[in-house]
């Protein structure tokens, strides 16, 4: 239970400062509560997931960690995001290349950042739900 | 050639639940449950580990079959 606590009050303590850090950059004191509530709430959520193995450490801390079956699934879904990235990247060079243009709008990059972040999000939970099995299906991995 | 293991069924004659065996072997209850359906195979650490908690030699916990 010290372990939990500790765990919690450190969280609280990152949600305060990450809020803290949102209003010094110039945002509205609610932005600065959002956004410490919602580092809270990831918190909150990686404890419960079930994707992460609870270490407790020498001190009383608890750290939590991916096992192997959860690390390879975060590896391969971080390649299908780079994969995206560099295709998105390399098929919108092509496409200024090809209109004349010789700078890139920055929204552009924004856009390619969203869509590897995406790919990343959604190969992890599909990778996470083939290891786990869909319901009524036989998906066993072939060797 | 297919990995099968019947982890699941020693598991249940040693009256362990998924989440116990998963705090006993340091992993997560999602990789006992892949594991038991055969989705992932696990490393040989890990194997070895599974072996030591449920008191079985490994080659009663998994063995390859012909497809």
């Amino acid at each position: 239970m010290r372990s939990l606590r500790n765990y919690y009050l450190s969280r609280i303590f990152i949600g305060i400062v990450f809020g803290m850090l949102i209003i010094f950059l110039g945002a509205p004191w609610w932005a600065g509560l959002l956004a410490g509530l919602i580092t809270l709430s990831g918190f909150a959520w990686a404890y419960h997931s079930g994707r992460y193995v609870k270490q407790i450490q020498a001190d009383g801390q608890m750290k939590l960690v991916r096992d192997e079956n959860t690390r390879a699934i975060a590896n391969k879904a971080a390649r299908n995001g780079y994969v995206m990235s560099v295709l998105s990247l390399a098929f919108i060079n092509v496409y200024f290349w090809k209109s004349g243009s010789d700078t890139l709008p920055i929204g552009y990059l924004q856009a390619i950042l969203a869509i590897s972040l995406l790919t990343f999000a959604i190969s992890d939970i599909i990778l996470r739900y083939y290891r786990i099995g869909w319901p009524g299906r036989d998906n066993r991995a072939k060797q | 050639m297919e990995l099968e293991n019947n982890i699941k069924e020693i598991r249940r004659q040693k009256g362990l639940t998924q989440e116990q065996l998963a705090k006993n072997t340091d992993v997560t209850r999602q990789t006992i449950i892949s594991t038991e359906k055969g989705y992932y195979v696990p490393s040989v650490k890990f194997a070895l580990l599974l072996s030591k908690e449920l008191g079985t030699p490994i080659t009663e916990l998994f063995w390859l079959t012909e497809q």
